[in-house]
């Protein structure tokens, strides 16, 4: 366990979720560990953050679940963004970068 | 996230509970599937691949949980599930269940009971238009009190003030009147009120019309009734709107009937306040003198202007009233003008009564709160292993906190309900339970409006809190460490001292309960056993009041006032002073009814008096002839007696003689004092016959007395030292001289009837004699003495029965929380405890130690509780005779009654304690 992968802030899991899908279908497992490689490695997401966030954002509407087969024929449940998750991915993204320019020029200032 | 599909997952998750698990335990294993291909792909062995994944995972249970917590409106899924759950667990304990239910539905209950009649008598406004202008306007006297107003002075104010939109006046003395006509005689409640009365209340008749200012004259006889006495006497018939009607001998001409419920509290002669009017009269100064500057003969209220605040109408009035008796040479005994609002007026003598019964009732509450916050602890504690197991298969923290709070908000909801239930079925429930409810204005208008259910909601929700949160907290903590633990714990030293802590705190306010029960007992056992001076058994009282009219009174006509005179300006009613005298027939009429009913079969001897012990007193100021005045008039409770007065009431003629037949008018008047009248005012018992008494009856008349005998002293109000009294007979203190002047004294006789037996016949017979002689007027109040001192005062008889009440609930959930703590406090220790029996303690070592626990919660308790009792017990000063609030033998007595009951509530748990078997304790680890 690497101490970076301790503080994952919520919003930070979410747009880091919705990113992943932005590629298409994943189920579960794929979304944990395309968010290990893409951060490398910094965060690896556990089942008990990773589930309650899928659950929580598909009731929210921005991602929808179904039933398919993984590459080794498991049956397995993907999730997709919707619509309103893309939408919701281009506004988080946005606020993301506002919030890291304002965080990078606050930590610089002497 | 947007509405819609927020709705549309609480939807789902309310109906589809059942499919979504299933949904995502699929998921889950499906999850845990692909982990342990992607092991396997790794190089493990199949079953290390699993291990591995479901190791990486970290417990499906508690992930699913996660899950499931982030669901929209899964609360309202907990929640129910939690109830029921809460409620199988409850039924699993029925005596803890029996127990919390019963003290919250009797804490819970009372409380909402006297919060509705704090509702109605301080919160409510009056039903009366605009309530917050409407003001009574009092007297202030020097020596502090407070009264109502001479006629002269009201004309006066009506004249000039300025703060008033309008002012109204009603007579205060005089509030029976007797209603006749063909089918039937009664006695009735009148109010005299001037023509502005319904005008400052902003109140109309329903039928008819109200008072116009053409009516405020003398002689013009008119009058509204009330729709309670127009239902019942006149079958709501329209038709009796302009007829007339016979009140006191005198017609008076129907003009208006009052909608229902239209009443107005006013202090009515001697009796409590009340509000039950049936007929309002015109005409206020019917039977004083308009010029009148001495006699309060008045009640007088007002409408404030718009903006003008009581204070600064107060203000306006002392300075134009202080100016007045200036002018006016009104006598200086005034000091000032209070206007106060009526609201207040009314809640003033209520608003302790309320506080001390309320403060108790949230005292009983707090008391069986924290009783069941003990027990659920000891509860709690002893669930550890199924919290345990619970938080095991995934509950979080908060979850077991919420399922423990719902235990007690399951609990508490059904202690709500069951006491609103019982306020609500039981309407009579809160004068038994209120002190003073029977003379409390508009306590009568109590009931469950939504403002009581709302404190109701309010009270149980503390309560809840209160017992609910303690256990909750500690239990969820315990349940967690005792999965890790592996073991049974042994009762964790955190644990006892937070129950232990809440049983002291329990057991001191229960101490300070018990003690202000014994403080009223104490005083009811003085009353009791206080020396009555005559005897109470087998003496019937009754009282008769006749109409100030023919037969019995005669008008004298109109004479010049008496005092002198105001200026130029004078009013309508400046001239006319009535004056009465009592006819023969009435000066007669005392001692024919004594006579009479002296011949009743059963009936030993019978008398009529104007005061009697325990109902009436009236006082009256003398000076002794030939000794210097005293600075202050010497005042004595004067009663007019008929002949058989003393025989009646068992009373002693000690020197002298008794009043007599030939003390009649014509003959020289005499008097007989009691034995502490003789010893303070007269130099001794056998000084005093021979002295010479000069009574000052009316402003500017002196008659003197001699005095012919000494009585032995009777008690004439319980509370009160036995002070000066006097007897005149009866026939002479009716004669004119007492008349003169203004008519102070009303027809108003006590009856005391000494008979054979409490019979219900001998009762019949003697109203029935009483008919025979006068039909004047039926007799009221007809009661045997035992009955009257039985009844006691209202206000310290209902506050024992209050206090008795709470004091054994009290006591009650003091036993219960003593016993369950102790109880569970052997059942942890009897691993201890066996060791100890088999290192060779007793069971009367063992006994000892456990009373010697409770016996130090219950030192602690007292100690905490006389504390607090030493300072709330002042509260209850004014309502005790004989006893202070803070002697120390009342404590000794609480915290004695409190001991024993520990003692018993120790005495099973002790027994068990004593009975455990080292061998079987031992191997039960």
């Amino acid at each position: 366990m690497s101490p970076q992968q301790t503080n994952l802030l919520q919003g930070t899991l979410d747009l880091l979720i919705l990113k992943s899908l932005n590629l298409g279908a994943m189920h579960g497992l794929g979304i944990s560990r395309r968010i290990e490689q893409t951060t490398k490695g910094t965060f690896q997401v556990k089942p008990g953050s990773l589930f309650p966030a899928l659950h929580r954002m598909e009731q929210a509407g921005y991602l929808k679940s179904s039933w398919g087969e993984s590459d080794a024929k498991r049956k397995a449940k993907f999730y997709e963004l919707t619509a309103a998750g893309r939408r919701q991915l281009e506004a988080e993204t946005e606020e993301w970068q506002r919030i890291s320019v304002a965080m990078a020029s606050a930590l610089k200032a002497t | 996230m947007p509405l819609r599909s927020r709705l549309l997952s609480f939807w789902r998750t309310l109906t589809g509970g059942a499919r979504l698990d299933a949904d995502l335990d699929d998921e889950l294993r499906a999850h845990v599937d692909l982990l342990a291909d992607e092991k396997e792909r790794a190089g493990l062995s199949p079953s290390e691949a699993r291990r591995a994944a479901l190791l990486e995972v970290g417990g499906v249970e508690q992930v699913k949980e996660q899950v499931r917590d982030v669901r929209v409106g899964i609360w309202l899924d907990t929640v129910w599930q939690d109830v029921r759950y809460a409620a199988r667990t409850l039924r699993k304990s029925p005596g803890f269940t029996a127990i919390a239910v019963g003290s919250l539905t009797l804490g819970i209950g009372l409380n909402a009971a006297i919060f509705s009649a704090v509702q109605a008598v301080l919160l409510q406004s009056l039903p009366y238009h605009a309530p917050d202008r409407i003001v009574a306007v009092n007297l202030i006297y020097k020596d502090g009190g407070e009264g109502g107003v001479p006629p002269a002075a009201y004309l006066e104010w009506q004249r000039s003030s300025r703060v008033f939109e309008a002012m109204a006046a009603y007579e205060l003395f005089d509030s029976k009147a007797v209603l006749r006509d063909r089918q039937a005689t009664e006695s009735i409640d009148v109010l005299r009120v001037s023509a502005s009365f319904l005008q400052v209340l902003g109140r109309q008749p329903a039928l008819g019309r109200a008072f116009a200012a053409s009516d405020d004259v003398p002689g013009s006889n008119v009058a509204i009734l009330s729709d309670q006495l127009w239902r019942r006497r006149w079958q709501a018939d329209p038709g009796v709107v302009n007829r007339a009607i016979t009140i006191d001998n005198v017609p008076y001409r129907v003009i208006g009937i009052m909608p229902p419920g239209f009443g107005f509290y006013h202090q009515g002669g001697y009796a409590s306040i009340s509000n039950t009017t049936e007929v309002w009269l015109s005409d206020p100064f019917a039977h004083y003198s308009p010029s009148n500057r001495i006699l309060d003969s008045l009640g007088a209220i007002g409408r404030l202007r718009l903006g003008v605040t009581a204070a600064q109408a107060s203000a306006e009035m002392t300075a134009l009233t202080l100016a007045m008796r200036q002018q006016q040479g009104l006598p200086d005994i005034v000091s000032g003008v209070a206007v106060v609002l009526l609201q207040e007026q009314l809640a003033q003598q209520s608003r302790k009564m309320l506080f001390i019964s309320s403060a108790l009732a949230a005292l009983v509450l707090l008391i069986a709160a924290l009783n069941l916050a003990a027990l659920s602890l000891a509860r709690t504690d002893s669930r550890q292993s199924e919290l345990g197991l619970r938080a095991a298969v995934g509950a979080s923290r908060t979850r077991l906190i919420r399922q423990l709070l719902t235990e007690s908000a399951v609990l508490a909801f059904a202690g709500g309900a069951l006491g609103v239930m019982l306020v609500a079925w039981s309407g009579s429930l809160l004068k038994a339970l209120l002190p003073g409810a029977g003379t409390m204005p508009r306590v009568g208008e109590a009931g469950l409006t939504w403002h009581v259910l709302l404190f109701t909601a309010g009270a149980t929700l503390t309560a809840a809190l209160i017992f609910g949160m303690m256990p909750a907290w500690w239990g969820s903590k315990e349940g967690r460490q005792a999965l890790g633990n592996g073991q049974r714990t042994t009762d964790g030293r955190g644990a006892a001292r937070l129950r232990h802590t809440l049983i002291v705190l329990q057991l001191s306010l229960s101490l300070m309960v018990v003690a202000a029960a014994v403080l009223l007992v104490a005083t009811a056992w003085r009353e009791q056993h206080v020396p009555l001076g005559f005897a109470p058994e087998h003496l019937l009282t009754m009282n008769v009041q006749y109409p100030r009219a023919a037969p019995y009174v005669r008008a004298l006509g109109v004479r010049s006032s008496i005092g002198p005179t105001g200026g130029a300006d004078q009013s309508p009613w400046q001239d006319r002073t009535p004056h009465y005298a009592l006819t023969p027939y009435a000066v007669s009429l005392p001692t024919r009814i004594a006579d009479r009913l002296a011949l009743v079969p059963g009936v030993h001897a019978a008398a009529v008096a104007s005061s009697m012990p325990m109902l009436r007193s009236m006082g009256s100021a003398f000076r002794v002839e030939g000794r210097p005045l005293p600075p202050e008039e010497a005042v004595a409770t004067e009663c007019a007696v008929t002949p058989e007065y003393f025989k009646t009431l068992g009373l002693r003629v000690i020197r002298g003689r008794n009043l007599t037949e030939l003390d009649a008018p014509g003959a020289p008047r005499v008097l007989v004092v009691n034995s502490t009248l003789a010893r303070t005012f007269l130099g001794g018992e056998s000084n005093a016959v021979g002295r010479r008494i000069v009574l000052n009856p009316a402003a500017g008349t002196f008659v003197t007395y001699d005095v012919v005998g000494v009585v032995s002293d009777a008690r004439f109000w319980l509370r009160e030292e036995i002070g000066p009294q006097m007897y005149t007979s009866f026939s002479q203190a009716v004669e004119p001289a007492y008349t003169d002047g203004v008519m102070r004294w009303r027809l108003d006789y006590w009856i005391a009837v000494r008979t054979q037996d409490d019979a219900a016949t001998t009762v019949a017979a003697i109203v029935r004699a009483l008919s025979e002689t006068d039909r004047g007027a039926p007799p009221e109040h007809v009661e045997f003495m035992t009955s009257v001192l039985a009844r006691g005062s209202d206000n310290s008889r209902g506050l024992l029965v209050l206090l008795m009440g709470s004091a054994g609930t009290a006591l009650f959930l003091a036993a219960t929380g003593v016993f369950g703590v102790t109880a569970f406090g052997v059942s942890q220790r009897t691993r201890e405890i066996g060791i100890r029996v088999a290192l060779g303690a007793s069971p009367r070592h063992v006994m000892a130690q456990v009373f010697g626990g409770a016996f130090i919660l219950t030192l602690a308790g007292s100690l905490l509780g006389s504390m607090g009792a030493y300072w709330t017990n002042r509260v209850l000063t004014a309502e005790l005779y004989q006893v202070s609030p803070t002697d120390p033998r009342v404590f000794a007595a609480a915290v004695a009654v409190l001991g024993c009951v520990v003692f018993l509530a120790c005495w099973l748990p002790a027994r068990r304690a004593a009975a455990v078997d080292p061998v079987v304790a031992l191997r039960a680890e």
